[in-house]
């Protein structure tokens, strides 16, 4: 209801004439029993069916009411919950200020982001540069000024997964020219099926939100099976030091030196679109977990600051803060290996407001 | 390269292509080029077997015909018949037996080290060997010609459609086919797409998202409740059934593309009332090669009923083994073997050709779903891993039915949901006596049939890429 009054009437006003239209040709192709029926009915009914449930607001709020992460997955819910914003315009100074990433943003910024009146967020779990790239419609429609990013190693140093890739918005005809990187990574990481399903999903709407409906039907199913309950990214702290451990572990098991030519080359790609569409863009060098620190990770950490340093120098609307010019957050500020809820959050946010010019 | 991937997508595609703008002889030296392709795209290993198979049966085929001497004839047909099972038996049998025996003479006390040898099972053995030995079979009875273009008779071997799960087809109906020039007509393009998209839906809705719930259930055979057992059950009746019969129908409506017209494996198994009837409708290739080349052999039901049911029991036990390697194979064997004869001690049996009376349609009803749970008590055999998972089950079922976990609900909602389309089309597949379901509803009710599969099939197939149980065999 709250974004009812963001809705884009103009939008509205063309699919209920669209709904008239291909509704109105169906009725008269078989009223009149013309010839071109055999091959125009199942045409039209399938984009009729799109229209409904692909191309209409209110069938994405009933996806993101009725469905949660345990339903779909933690990405595919923030996925449809950035759909849903597709179909609204935002006042311009709300989206000022964006800052873009991974859940890493998410516990960082979400809770400034509700209180402040320029301030939103645009972040989905697992988020890393070449998916900040295949959202990067989505993130201008927003129409921010001033975009921050929280990134270090965690993000950069990290295997691209084209799974997630593949519930990407559409690229249309920009595919072509991103096949040949999407094709690398496939081969790199051996994600060949996951490639051909993303290339399934451009051309088959209907197959790149399967998850979706099997959703629903997964939920109708399992209404009487008891769920255990998924713990929130922010909000349950670990019980036990050995879950942090294992998280810790997780982390610097997934960082690769390898993997950090491939994501800047998608970050750089995604700083020149921003700089096409004159958007300042502040990247804050992201932090984690103190005890993930070590000789792996530091070292890691060495190249992706050279890195990100560089880019600042090369994009004339980018700017670099490394974490030392900023508050470091300690052990207790972690609920987890990697996601903040702590007390130095707010001071940190305001350290990072000040020097943005936000403030 | 499994039908249900983009390689045999694109493959086909490009094959087809080719297909249409070549002449005969082109077209035989196209598809035996692709077949081959086909086959060595699993393993290219694989390839020396299928072709030691027809070169062997190939001079097999041509000596028996010009022998005249009754010794020579039968010399080739054993020549042919050792080769065949000879691979067959070293390369699906040999550490079944040998782990056996050994298990055996240790029990009567001959310590002994028999060895096991790290052999990978070739895909489509059991199929190929079983069509070519139909070959030699028939030359040797006198009812075939042998085929003296040995690029024809490898064809007709390795046809790709059909080579890897079947239908196994005679080389009395498909030879000439391979060896005349073919015509695709328009009811062929429309009859072989019916196929393909059924056999797609079969696979990729309903045995694929069946397997998710019988791997669930299979896996905790120790601690599942009785109607989980049950269902799971169930589901991989349907799970079996969707993916060898969606095999089927796809490789027999890419035939069709290709104006090869392939038998009909399956029809209306879980419809019937007894289990002469459901070997009419369940696997139809093999069961009657089984019918025509061991029970008939053997004697069939020409020499007393002692006899005959001797030949039942020994043609579903070998039927058993043909599937597998393990005891549970042979013992589902032996349970249809025993049920085919309380069947007919109990004068139940169908023949052939002959329409189930019309009955009372609650008795025929009752019978239907109690042949059902007769031939899922056989699943049961044949999915379990080994004799103490279905003592699990069994017990499960007997000891455990309670209703308090709520997945029960999810296996059954999950069943009617992926089944209910199935189920709908037999039915009317039945009744209309024809697979071909556009010819006898209307066209609306087509239009809705086709939206509603391409839908099930794109937005809640499993599209995993997975295996089609019949490969292992």
């Amino acid at each position: 209801m709250y974004y009812l009054q963001y809705l884009n009437w103009l939008y509205v006003g063309l699919w209920i004439a669209g709904f008239l239209v291909i509704s109105g040709g169906l009725f008269y192709l078989n009223k009149t029993r013309s010839r071109w029926r055999k091959w125009l009915n199942p045409i039209l009914v399938v984009i009729l069916i799109r229209l409904i449930f692909f191309y209409n607001i209110g069938s994405w709020a009933f996806y993101y009411t009725v469905l949660d992460a345990s339903d779909v997955g933690f990405r595919q819910i923030a996925a449809i919950n950035y759909k849903i914003k597709r179909f609204l315009v935002f006042p311009e100074e709300e989206t000022k200020y964006l800052a873009v990433g991974s859940s890493q943003t998410g516990a960082v910024y979400g809770r400034y982001s509700k209180k402040a009146k320029n301030f939103m967020t645009f972040y989905m779990p697992g988020m890393g540069a070449p998916d900040m790239y295949l959202y990067r419609n989505e993130i201008a429609d927003l129409k921010p000024e001033h975009i921050l990013l929280y990134l270090c190693e965690f993000d950069l140093a990290r295997q691209v997964d084209l799974n997630l890739a593949k519930i990407s918005p559409d690229q249309g005809f920009h595919l072509f020219f991103l096949y040949k990187d999407l094709k690398k990574i496939a081969e790199k990481y051996d994600s060949e099926q996951a490639l051909k399903e993303l290339l399934v999903g451009e051309v088959l709407i209907e197959y790149k939100y399967a998850y979706i409906f099997k959703g629903l039907t997964n939920k109708a199913f399992t209404v009487f099976k008891k769920k255990k309950k998924n713990s929130a990214e922010d909000n349950n702290p670990l019980k036990l030091n050995t879950d942090l451990q294992d998280h810790i572990k997780g982390l610097k098991a997934k960082l690769n030196q390898d993997d950090i030519a491939l994501n800047i080359e998608f970050l750089k790609r995604f700083l020149s679109f921003c700089r096409q569409r004159n958007i300042k863009v502040t990247i804050i060098e992201g932090q984690y977990h103190p005890e993930a620190y070590d000789s792996h990770t530091l070292g890691l950490n060495r190249i992706v600051k050279k890195e990100l340093a560089s880019v600042s120098q090369q994009y004339s609307n980018v700017t670099f803060i490394p974490r030392e010019d900023l508050i470091i957050f300690t052990a207790d500020d972690y609920v987890d290996a990697y996601h903040v809820t702590g007390p130095n959050r707010d001071l940190f946010l305001e350290d990072v407001l000040s020097r943005t010019g936000m403030q | 390269m499994l039908f249900n991937s983009f390689q045999f997508l694109f493959f086909f595609t490009i094959v087809y292509l080719l297909y249409r703008n070549l002449n005969h002889r082109w077209q035989n030296r196209l598809l035996l080029a692709a077949s081959y392709i086909f086959y060595g795209s699993w393993d290219w290993r694989f390839l020396s077997l299928i072709l030691t198979s027809t070169v062997v049966d190939y001079f097999c085929g041509l000596k028996i015909e010009h022998a005249s001497a009754a010794g020579r004839r039968k010399l080739f047909l054993c020549i042919s018949l050792a080769c065949n099972l000879g691979l067959l038996g070293f390369f699906k049998y040999f550490n079944f037996f040998a782990g056996n025996l050994g298990l055996l003479l240790s029990k009567i006390g001959l310590a002994t080290d028999i060895s096991t040898l790290n052999i990978i099972l070739p895909v489509g053995i059991s199929f190929y060997t079983f069509q070519t030995l139909s070959y030699t079979i028939d030359i040797y009875r006198g009812k075939l010609k042998p085929e003296k273009n040995f690029f024809d008779f490898a064809l007709f071997v390795s046809f790709f459609p059909q080579l890897v799960a079947g239908p196994i087809e005679r080389a009395s109906s498909l030879l000439p086919q391979v060896c005349n020039p073919r015509k695709i007509l328009a009811s062929d393009i429309r009859e072989g797409l019916f196929y393909i998209v059924w056999g797609y839906y079969l696979k990729i809705c309903l045995a694929d998202n069946m397997a998710l719930i019988v791997n669930d259930v299979f896996a905790a055979s120790a601690t599942i409740t009785g109607p989980e057992a049950i269902l799971g059950i169930y589901g991989f009746a349907f799970q079996i059934f969707g993916d060898f019969a969606g095999y089927s129908f796809i490789a027999i409506g890419v035939s069709k593309l290709m104006g090869f017209h392939l038998m009909t494996n399956f029809l209306f198994p879980y419809f019937v009332t007894n289990p002469s009837a459901f070997w009419r409708n369940w696997h139809i290739s093999l069961s009657t090669w089984l019918r025509d080349y061991l029970y008939i052999p053997l004697g069939g039901n020409r020499n007393g009923v002692f006899l005959t049911y001797r030949n039942l029991f020994l043609t579903m036990l070998l039927g058993g083994l043909w599937h597998g390697a393990g005891w549970t194979f042979v013992l589902w064997g032996a349970y249809h073997g025993i049920i085919l004869i309380i069947f007919r001690l109990a004068g139940e049996k169908s023949s052939p050709g002959t329409p189930e009376k019309a009955s009372n349609p609650i008795l025929t009803f009752f019978k239907i779903a109690g042949m059902f749970q007769l031939t899922c008590f056989g699943w049961l055999i044949f999915r379990a891993e080994d004799i103490t998972q279905i003592k699990q089950m069994l017990t499960a079922i007997v000891c455990n039915m309670t209703f308090s976990s709520g997945t029960w609900f999810y296996y059954a909602a999950t069943i009617i949901f992926y089944g209910w389309l199935v189920f709908v089309v037999q039915i009317l597949q039945k009744k209309h006596n024809s697979l071909l379901i556009y010819e006898n509803i209307s066209y609306k009710t087509s239009l809705a049939f086709y939206m509603v599969v391409f839908y099930m099939t794109i937005v809640w197939g499993e599209f995993g890429g997975g295996q089609f149980i019949y490969f292992q065999f």
